[in-house]
């Protein structure tokens, strides 16, 4: 059985907007999903939905066997974590050891849970030596990783992630994912909102790409990433490694540098 | 819907209407709705002055909005008035709660007031352009700096709005509830919601200041030219001249006849 299901959704604003336009998909436990496509494609509006913020005009949506419609916030909060591309509008507590505390506590979960769970995300997310430093004060890429933390700690079964690594140095970046991915691995799902396809392609097994509200191209990153006529069509520009792959008739897509140094070097090896 | 963008661009004669003979308006209404104390002339003005953005093309929805907004206010008044004045015939006696027919009235009046007020100022702002207010500001001798850092202000009231329903939709989305619980319990629930708004708007000045000077505001060396511009026209004589007449008429019948001094009768 699916774990978020979603059924002809369409959402239209009070301004007249209709942000989606009719979206079908199902989502499997511990699936890693990626959602691509430019701004206003609807992106944000589809995860809002997951945890209740936002309900259909129509359609329908599921979430753990709970009609998102018919759930207060507060429990779908229980299954589902968000973090939002701004941490500035989720830190409100006076210490980061607090703030990562707040959802385990906020769910009734046990003291001595809450400090196991405090204790592992200050480690996964090296803020052991800020546990006691107001949140608010914190750099920018700190306050990213408290935010992810504060919602990992609450350990949701679906972690939703707005834009991620905006802010983040290359290291944080790989610091947070690195957690994420662990997290992934333990069997939670992971649904990745970003505008940077080489994390996408990185990181997430599947890719759904949007456009004016509905699902353009569905499937693995490499698939819907080298699928240079539906990213046209969105708007957006397919990745470099795509674009030279094409250009080069590479036999395969290709969305890392990794992988196009291999392809070279067994194309030169092949005709040496 | 949000009240995010205050202004609302549409053709009509209150948009036409030059930014200086709003704030004029503004200037000269509000201190007479502080004059009078009568429940149906401030129900008159409510209903004139809304009446007055309806026929500007202020959506219904939008209008709808700023009531709700002002809802809480409206009837805390009434509501608490009668419980710190207790003069006049009784109305209703419950328990050791005494309402009089005046302290109901003058609370219900008191309301209408905040409602006129509230539209009143909300109108200039709802049609007039940001850019025009900024240029009317100058033009009645204001620097610019102190005109900008005005005009700034202002557009910050949406933007502490729209920071305040990000951080309710973030707070949310951790498992808070703010709709369980009784009065008291969704206040302090409401506690983090503030913080989180205070510190995001904050942060948010502060790097708007930089930003503004870096661009090189508050340079005293260079005369500044303007993009923008507001236009003084007849019809606006002739409506501040209407104004002016109406206003002396009713000051006079306010402190000369008492017209307009109880909550409930006219004399």
């Amino acid at each position: 059985m699916p774990l978020i299901e979603i059924r002809d959704l369409r959402h239209s604003f009070s301004d007249g907007w209709d942000a989606l336009n009719g979206i079908s998909l199902a989502v499997e436990p511990g699936d890693y999903v990626a959602l691509i496509g430019p701004n206003g494609s609807g992106k944000t509006t589809l995860a809002k939905h997951l945890n209740g913020l936002l309900t259909p005009t129509s359609g329908r949506v599921v979430v753990a066997g709970m009609d998102t419609r018919r759930t207060d916030v507060a429990t779908l909060a229980r299954h589902v974590g968000y973090v939002f591309q701004n941490p500035d509008h989720q830190i409100f507590c006076a210490s980061v050891r607090d703030e990562l505390a707040f959802g385990p506590r906020t769910q009734g979960v046990p003291a001595a849970e809450v400090e196991e769970r405090v204790a592992e995300e200050l480690c996964a997310f090296s803020l052991e030596g800020l546990s006691e430093r107001p949140p608010a004060i914190l750099p920018p890429g700190q306050r990213r990783r408290v935010a992810v933390a504060s919602v990992l700690a609450a350990r949701p079964e679906i972690l939703i992630l707005d834009e991620p690594s905006v802010g983040l140095d290359a290291r944080e970046q790989d610091d947070l994912f690195a957690r994420v991915d662990e997290y992934n691995r333990s069997g939670h799902t992971v649904l990745l909102i970003s505008h940077d396809m080489q994390l996408v392609a990185r990181h997430a097994r599947r890719c759904l790409l949007l456009s004016r509200g509905a699902v353009l191209a569905d499937g693995t990153p490499e698939s819907v990433l080298s699928d240079v006529a539906a990213i046209d069509l969105a708007g957006m520009r397919p990745p470099s490694l795509v674009l030279l792959a094409r250009a080069l008739a590479l036999p395969r897509a290709l969305l890392d540098v990794e992988q196009l140094g291999g392809t070279l070097l067994t194309l030169l090896e092949r005709h040496a | 819907m949000s009240l995010s963008e205050l202004y609302i661009p549409r053709v009509s004669w209150l948009h036409r209407a030059d930014p200086r003979l709003k704030l004029f308006l503004t200037a000269l209404l509000g201190p007479l709705l502080l004059l009078y104390n009568n429940f149906g002339l401030m129900l008159a003005a409510v209903l004139l002055i809304v009446a007055g953005l309806a026929s500007a093309g202020i959506p219904r929805e939008r209008l709808r909005r700023i009531w709700a907004v002002m809802l809480p206010v409206l009837i805390t008044i009434p509501v608490l008035w009668p419980l710190f004045y207790q003069s006049g015939p009784t109305l209703v006696h419950f328990w050791r709660i005494r309402v009089t027919a005046w302290a109901a009235a003058q609370g219900l009046t008191a309301a209408a007031r905040i409602a006129a007020l509230g539209f009143l100022s909300t109108g200039v702002l709802l049609t007039t352009d940001m850019r025009a207010l900024l240029r009317a500001f100058v033009r009645l001798g204001l620097g610019f700096e102190v005109a900008l850092t005005i005009t700034i202000a202002l557009s910050y009231v949406p933007r502490i709005q729209r920071t305040y329903e990000q951080v309710t939709e973030a707070q949310m989305a951790r498992g808070f509830s703010l709709s369980s619980g009784g009065l008291l319990r969704r206040a302090r629930a409401r506690v983090p919601i503030l913080v989180a708004a205070l510190v995001s708007t904050f942060r948010s000045a502060e790097v708007l200041a930089r930003a503004l000077e870096t661009r090189g505001f508050g340079r005293q060396d260079v005369h500044r030219t303007s993009l923008y511009e507001v236009h003084w026209r007849p019809s606006d004589t002739a409506l501040a001249i209407a104004a002016v007449v109406l206003a002396t008429a009713a000051l006079l019948a306010r402190l000369a006849l008492g017209f307009g001094s109880h909550p409930l009768y006219l004399r």
